[in-house]
């Protein structure tokens, strides 16, 4: 077990007349190796929660362990932040508006020399989380972060967490922003990401299609407290909830939703684009008698070369 | 966003949040001119009275108010101690080295610090009462002679009005881009006052890019309205005296007379003179 969460509650403001309750008794274990989705509106205290995995909100009540570190509303002993800070990174929304450095190279190694690494580790990391983004690290480590095209500044400002090599890392609304193919690309990468360099990801989205993608379990904020915490295969037995709280449901589910009600035996647990067309073509089959070349239905719409391409 | 409680809107609805804020302006002007006429404590007591009065229609907590003397408790605390150790008038009533304190320091002391904090005070009880739209509007109308001696006052009042709408927008930014550095190990609040300021770095610059952003942003929506300062704008709120306005004008109007009486008439603080005799006389 990774993190372990106990009973945590957070209000903003108290005692002025802009207090607000953001966190309610929260209750939540994130094992190793999880690929966690969180969604919820604006304001449900998702943002507030994963703030406080990586101690940048100190705990009212409640407590956080991670790892080794303790997190609680103690003054002492003090938790170790940077030990903290090592396993857990965090990339925030629109990150690239932290790029500060005249060159990539010097932004993205930022975080290793905060750690403490020696000059020739630092440069084998920057070198090596540039090129797990995506990007080519001959042409651009010596270039201005602030030249470059908005998807690129942003894996950039990735690249600068993952140098850091964190055990867990953590994805505030990664694609807010971007243009469709720009989506395709972080989206493709945050997959690679926990192939390749973090085990354990939790991604924060609004837009629910994005998280069925590729997360495995699915949590939802709703007004400071966790309305369900489900395998993501389970989430069509919610739909009528989601609906109800405002969300929207997967399309694939929606698609399928409109196929029962003319009549098609889809199977009930249809959550991504690849499971409807997959039963589709099932259904197809059965009806017709043939079978189809399936090849097609796992390959994405996108693919993307990561070790060392272009990318853009 | 607890360091800027001080001067931070508190809404509560009240008669004074109501009131005109050009009324407003006036008499917290007014207000610091009577407690610089103040001499005696008599004269603080009937000041006293009137900020309490006007905290407790404001319904704005006394807690609030009073925690706006904190951001200027180091300059409190510095004024007492200079005052009290250095005043040299009166009658000594210890002395070592070059410390002397007396008892007119003592007196004169106690009388600045009520002076400052009541300054204080003061001045925020128009940011707590007032948003900062209506003071730039309060502003405008009250400068609005100006202009005929060829001072841009709608473009003072509407470069303020966006300095100030952008306060809590940049301090909000700034807590952001400080989270996400210290997230990648910054240590923002350790060592040497130097290492402090270089460490600042990586927040100032971001920061700085961020505002030009903002600025250029605003100045293309304002551009794309056809927003143009120059020609004579009329208002969605039009400013107007009501009852409330004319009252409090009135009220101020008393205290200061009363404090001049104190101070002027009859010799001097006559009011703390016959106390004083009184308490003597016990």
């Amino acid at each position: 077990m990774s993190i372990v969460v106990k009973n945590l509650s957070y209000t903003y403001g108290v005692d002025s007349p802009y207090e607000k309750k953001a966190l309610n008794n929260i209750n939540l274990t994130i094992n190793e190796g999880d690929f966690l989705g969180i969604i919820g509106h604006t304001g449900s205290g998702k943002s507030t929660f994963i703030q406080h995995i990586n101690g940048l909100i100190k705990v009212q009540e409640g407590e956080i362990q991670v790892f080794d570190v303790k997190l609680t509303n103690a003054k002492k002993p003090k938790p170790d932040l940077r030990a903290l800070r090592n396993n857990v990174g965090m990339v925030f929304q629109y990150p690239e508006y932290q790029l500060f450095e005249d060159t990539v190279f010097k932004d993205v190694a930022f975080g290793p020399k905060n750690q403490g690494l020696s000059t020739e580790e630092i440069a084998q990391r920057v070198e090596e989380a540039i090129n797990l983004v995506g990007l080519d690290y001959e042409t651009i480590k010596d270039r201005a972060p602030f030249e470059l095209s908005g998807g690129q500044k942003r894996r950039v400002a990735i690249a600068g967490i993952i140098a850091m090599k964190p055990k867990v890392l953590i994805l505030d609304e990664p694609t807010a922003g971007l243009d469709p193919y720009g989506k395709e690309q972080i989206l493709a990468l945050i997959s690679h990401l926990k192939e390749k360099s973090s085990s354990t990801i939790i991604v924060i989205s609004h837009d629910i299609d994005e998280i069925t993608r590729f997360a495995t379990r699915l949590i939802v904020f709703n007004d400071g407290e966790i309305a369900f915490d489900i395998p993501m295969k389970e989430l069509f037995k919610h739909r009528e909830e989601l609906v109800k709280m405002g969300l929207d449901i997967p399309l694939a589910v929606q698609i399928a939703n409109s196929l029962r009600e003319k009549g098609v035996a889809v199977s009930d647990d249809v959550v991504t684009i690849q499971d409807l067309l997959r039963e589709v073509v099932r259904i197809y089959e059965e009806k017709n008698g043939v079978t189809l070349d399936k090849r097609a239905i796992d390959k994405s719409e996108f693919e993307f070369d990561f070790e060392g391409g272009q990318g853009e | 966003m607890n360091n800027f409680a001080f001067g931070q809107y508190y809404p509560t609805n009240s008669v004074i949040h109501k009131m005109d804020p050009r009324c407003k302006i006036i008499i917290v002007i007014l207000y610091m001119v009577a407690i610089f006429l103040v001499k005696s404590y008599a004269a603080y007591l009937l000041t006293i009275i009137f900020l309490l009065t006007s905290i407790f229609i404001s319904k704005v907590p006394l807690k609030v108010v009073l925690r706006s003397i904190k951001a200027v408790i180091f300059l409190l605390i510095f004024t007492l101690l200079i005052n009290l150790l250095f005043y040299k008038q009166g009658n000594v009533l210890f002395h070592w080295e070059f410390i002397t304190i007396t008892d007119g320091g003592i007196d004169f002391s106690i009388k600045m610090l009520f002076r400052l904090s009541l300054l204080v005070m003061g001045a925020s009880m128009l940011t707590f009462t007032t948003t900062s739209s209506e003071l730039t509007d309060g502003l405008e109308s009250l400068l609005k002679p100006l202009k005929y001696i060829g001072v841009p006052v709608h473009d003072i009042a509407i470069i303020m009005s966006i300095a100030l709408r952008f306060i809590p927008t940049l301090v909000e930014e700034t807590n952001k881009i400080m989270n996400a550095q210290k997230a990648r190990g910054a240590q923002l609040d350790t060592g040497s006052f130097f290492q402090r300021v270089k460490a600042m770095l990586p927040v100032l610059i971001p920061l700085f890019v961020s505002a030009f952003r903002r600025a250029d942003e605003l100045a293309n929506a304002l551009d794309a309205r056809c927003y143009n300062a120059c020609e004579n704008r009329t208002k969605m709120k039009i400013l107007k005296f009501g009852v409330a306005d004319y009252l409090s004008l009135a009220v101020i109007a008393v205290v200061i007379a009363l404090i001049c009486v104190d101070a002027y008439a009859f010799g001097s603080c006559w009011i703390d003179k016959a106390i004083w005799a009184l308490l003597a006389g016990i």
